[in-house]
């Protein structure tokens, strides 16, 4: 009984220890402890902060690292997605959600769309939606600038709208990018299997066939949610319903 | 259906039959196509689909050969939710007969769907002397054996069974000791044989061999052996069963004979049991595991056992303050090399540290588990300085000599210079961003809790964007005004006016302060005149008042108001004596009211 009151004392300590703590010493805290290997009582830290409202990139990124360590990849990439979310130029994040995906036992394929969609694909996933929306502001100014030159100068060369079409094409590229960028990092849905692996089936439930079996780090759309499951899309199209509890959504 | 719309549904059909057809392929390769008799052949068959499953080969006559299934393996692709599958399987022909054999084409069929392979021929030669002794190729060479030291059938005459050995029963823990398993087989077998592995308690698993096949006589018969060897490494002490492999056949009891007339000999019931399955099992061994001993065990051992080596190296020897250094152990050597745990590093207070991952690459050349595993860190130094990484050290059992080793990389000397890189997120500034695939280092720098800001949700971002389009309404305004001006002289002189007579109207106050009475009336005259010639579009010089009274354009209103004040300014003007300094005042004040008037109304 007494070594249960100790352990009960031990844990309250700890506990009061964590909530007396302020965000900076928790933050330097979750350091120490990951780089001595305690991961698990680093992820402790950085998830109190995020509960604190202390929520940015770097504790995402950070709590990424360490779920990563702990051997959670489904933890880690959902982590690193919520980092690049909050911050999508964060290239350390970048580097390390390449590298945690590159242990995903489903390493799901991506049909080739063409040569064309295959550029595009490629050009709109450069930058960020601010980047693009910075490129779209300066070719606008770049645009009207000459226009307005063209309408008040009456004498000036007809080539001068030949010229327009750069900044034209430009604004016409980087609105298209950064609709994209919006809409999948903003307004999509995306969740990433955290268990060992669930089951994908035809229909919301166990009662319907098994299509596929996802495993922890897999990520996809999520298209629709019932009571218990979400309707998933992954990349290469495939459509089916996985249980939530096996889910964690971006 | 007319004949255009015939051919089109022709041509519609043959592109769906050839798409269909493409949905079922197979295909079929020999390693060689001159062999002696009894030298085994690899026929690989691959059929692929689309679908999850594939139906089975229809094998062709294959009674020139002894046929042996050697594996299968299946892969399925999802693309677009669409399965496709290609299932290969490799089989084992054995010649029977001099001359030329042929394997004629191979079958798979889908429903409508049907695919064949092309016939393959072998030229198959007298047999070929072969070495004794019990080759490592992918290819073994038939050999008769005497059973010497082998374990015998349980039956005489058995047609099957199975037996397995180890090379050593007392092995010490973490001892690699090797485990022979054969398949003794007199007669043909109806399917592919199924081999299920027993779950060993006790011990780790690598396989070394596959399939090795022979001919062995014993008890005066011969038999096809197929052996397939494993390394076990014990990971306690003890007494440890080696429980035996379970082996499902499915025998051809018609095959048995090799006779064709030995159909006739056979009790017809037997037909109905034909391919029946059987289970084959073995002895079980135990090993007595024999634990490390206690006495030499170095401080720093950690379980590894084996005969092994080290090295030690860096990347560069001079970096600044925070520039990592890539630091390489090498381990390499023969034993459980999967099993041995990272390197301990010495306290090194002077760095800071990161795990940049391990590499492991595992062989088993001469049935020994050998490898080799790489540990690679980054290490930063803190402050400037020379540095020396001391000699780290590993400690192994060698249970060859039955003592502890312990080995040591040579010390590496570094030196850090400069006051070091600012950080950026608490990593060094070379690392990030870079191409590396690896897990980048953590941010220790305490951030600010701010998001970047979203500009797709900035006010001020798209109030800046509008600049620019109220600039271009601006432009276009001013662009259609002075090219109207350039091209409609009514209008321009319409616009200009106010402009002229406030001109006139200048004048005319400049002359009034200078008593220039005349002069005023005539300019004040002038300023009304030529304002209604420019709102009118007429020639002013011709202009009179008479021409104004009759004029249908200058509304009835303010046309006798416009004419006697013109005629005022001409009676004061040439009026003897001069006109009145209250009158000047008038005229003034009532050609400003003339000209708010003349500017609305025309």
């Amino acid at each position: 009984m007494k070594s249960v009151f100790g352990y009960f004392f031990l844990v309250l300590l700890m506990v009061s220890t964590v909530s007396a703590a302020t965000n900076e010493e928790l933050w330097k805290q979750a350091a120490e402890y990951y780089d001595g290997g305690q991961y698990q009582s680093a992820i402790e830290n950085y998830r109190v902060l995020i509960e604190r409202q202390f929520e940015n990139a770097q504790v995402y990124y950070n709590l990424g690292n360490a779920y990563f360590k702990a051997g959670e990849l489904g933890h880690a990439i959902w982590s690193f997605r919520k980092a690049l979310r909050l911050d999508p130029g964060f290239k350390q994040a970048k580097t390390s959600l390449e590298y945690a995906r590159s242990f995903n036992t489903d390493q799901v394929s991506i049909e080739r769309r063409g040569f064309i969609l295959d550029i595009w694909d490629f050009l709109s996933g450069l930058l960020s939606s601010n980047g693009y929306l910075i490129v779209l502001s300066i070719a606008w100014w770049l645009a009207a600038a000459l226009l307005i030159y063209k309408m008040i100068r009456l004498e000036s060369p007809s080539w001068l709208y030949y010229l327009l079409i750069v900044p034209l094409v430009i604004i016409i590229f980087a609105s298209a990018s950064a609709a994209r960028r919006i809409s999948e990092d903003r307004l999509t849905r995306w969740g990433v299997i955290s268990r060992e692996s669930a089951d994908i089936r035809e229909g919301p439930g166990v009662e319907f066939n098994r299509l596929e079996v996802g495993h922890e780090g897999l990520e996809f759309k999520i298209l629709n949610d019932r009571e218990n499951s979400f309707l998933i899309e992954l990349r290469n199209g495939l459509v089916g319903w996985v249980g939530k509890e096996a889910v964690l959504e971006i | 259906m007319t004949g255009r719309n015939a051919a089109l549904f022709s041509l519609l059909s043959i592109f769906y039959l050839a798409s269909a057809a493409r949905a079922l392929e197979i295909s079929a390769s020999v390693d060689k196509q001159e062999v002696g008799v009894g030298d085994p052949i690899t026929l690989k068959l691959v059929i692929s689909g689309k679908g999850g499953t594939l139906p089975e080969p229809t094998m062709p006559d294959l009674s020139a050969f002894d046929i042996y299934s050697s594996g299968r393996s299946q892969n399925i692709s999802i693309v677009n939710g669409a399965f496709s599958s290609s299932l290969n399987m490799s089989y084992v022909l054995v010649p029977k007969k001099v001359g030329d054999q042929l394997i004629g084409p191979i079958v798979v069929r889908d429903g409508a769907n049907m695919a064949a392979t092309e016939p393959i021929k072998i030229k198959v030669n007298q047999p070929v002397a072969s070495p004794s002794g019990q080759g490592q190729g992918p290819t073994p060479q038939p050999q008769t054996k005497q059973p010497g030291g082998r374990p015998q059938p349980p039956d005489k005459g058995s047609d099957f069974f199975i037996d397995q050995v180890v090379d050593k029963t007392s092995p010490y823990v973490g001892e690699q000791v090797t485990l022979t398993f054969r398949f003794y087989q007199a007669v043909n077998l109806w399917d592919q044989p199924a081999l299920e592995w027993p779950k060993y308690n006790g011990v780790t698993v690598e396989d070394l061999t596959a399939n090795h096949r022979y001919y062995e006589v014993v008890r005066g018969r011969r038999y096809l052996v197929t052996e397939i060897k494993r390394a076990l490494f014990p990971i306690s002490s003890g007494k440890i069963p080696i429980d035996s492999p379970r082996l499902t056949i499915k025998p051809d009891d018609f095959g048995v004979s090799f006779d064709p007339f030995g159909f006739f000999d056979k009790d017809l019931r037997e037909l109905f049991k034909r391919g029946q399955p059987k289970v084959l099992t073995a002895n079980v061994i135990t090993l007595n595991v024999r634990s490390l001993p206690e006495s030499g065990k170095p401080d720093n051992f950690s379980g590894a056992v084996g005969r092994y080596s080290i090295s030690a190296a860096a990347d560069k020897d001079s970096v600044g303050v925070d520039e990592p250094i890539t630091l390489k152990l090498i381990l390499s050597g023969t034993g459980n090399i999967r099993s041995v745990p990272p390197v301990k590093l010495p306290d090194l207070p002077d760095f800071r540290i990161y795990d940049s991952g391990n590499t492991e690459s595992v062989s088993n050349t001469n049935l020994v588990i050998s490898g080799t595993k790489t540990f690679e860190l980054a290490i930063i130094p803190r402050t400037s300085g020379a540095y020396t990484i001391p000699a780290i050290t590993f400690s192994y059992f060698d249970p060859s000599k039955g003592k502890y080793q312990t080995i040591a990389t040579n010390p590496i000397r570094i030196t850090a210079t400069g006051e070091g890189l600012a950080d950026v997120g608490g990593a060094p500034k070379n690392i990030i961003g870079s191409a590396v695939q690896a897990l980048g280092y953590i941010v220790t720098d305490y951030p600010k809790n701010s998001r970047p800001v979203d500009l797709s949700r900035s006010f001020f971002f798209w109030f800046f964007q509008f600049i620019p389009a109220a600039a271009i309404i601006a432009a276009m305004v001013y662009r259609t005004r002075t090219a109207r001006l350039l091209n409609d002289r009514r209008y321009a002189r319409r616009v200009g006016a106010s402009r002229r007579s406030k001109v006139l109207f200048e004048k005319a106050a400049q002359l009034k302060s200078r008593g220039e009475t005349e002069s005023f009336y005539g300019a004040l005259y002038d300023a009304i005149l030529g304002y209604v010639a420019d709102r009118l579009d007429l020639e002013k010089s011709g202009l009179t008042i008479e021409q104004i009274r009759s004029n249908d354009t200058i509304p009835e209103n303010i046309k006798g108001d416009l004419a006697e004040f013109l005629e005022s300014c001409q009676n004061a003007r040439f009026a003897p004596g001069g006109a009145a300094a209250n009158h000047v005042d008038k005229m003034m004040a009532g050609a400003g009211e003339l000209i708010a008037r003349l500017e609305t109304e025309i």
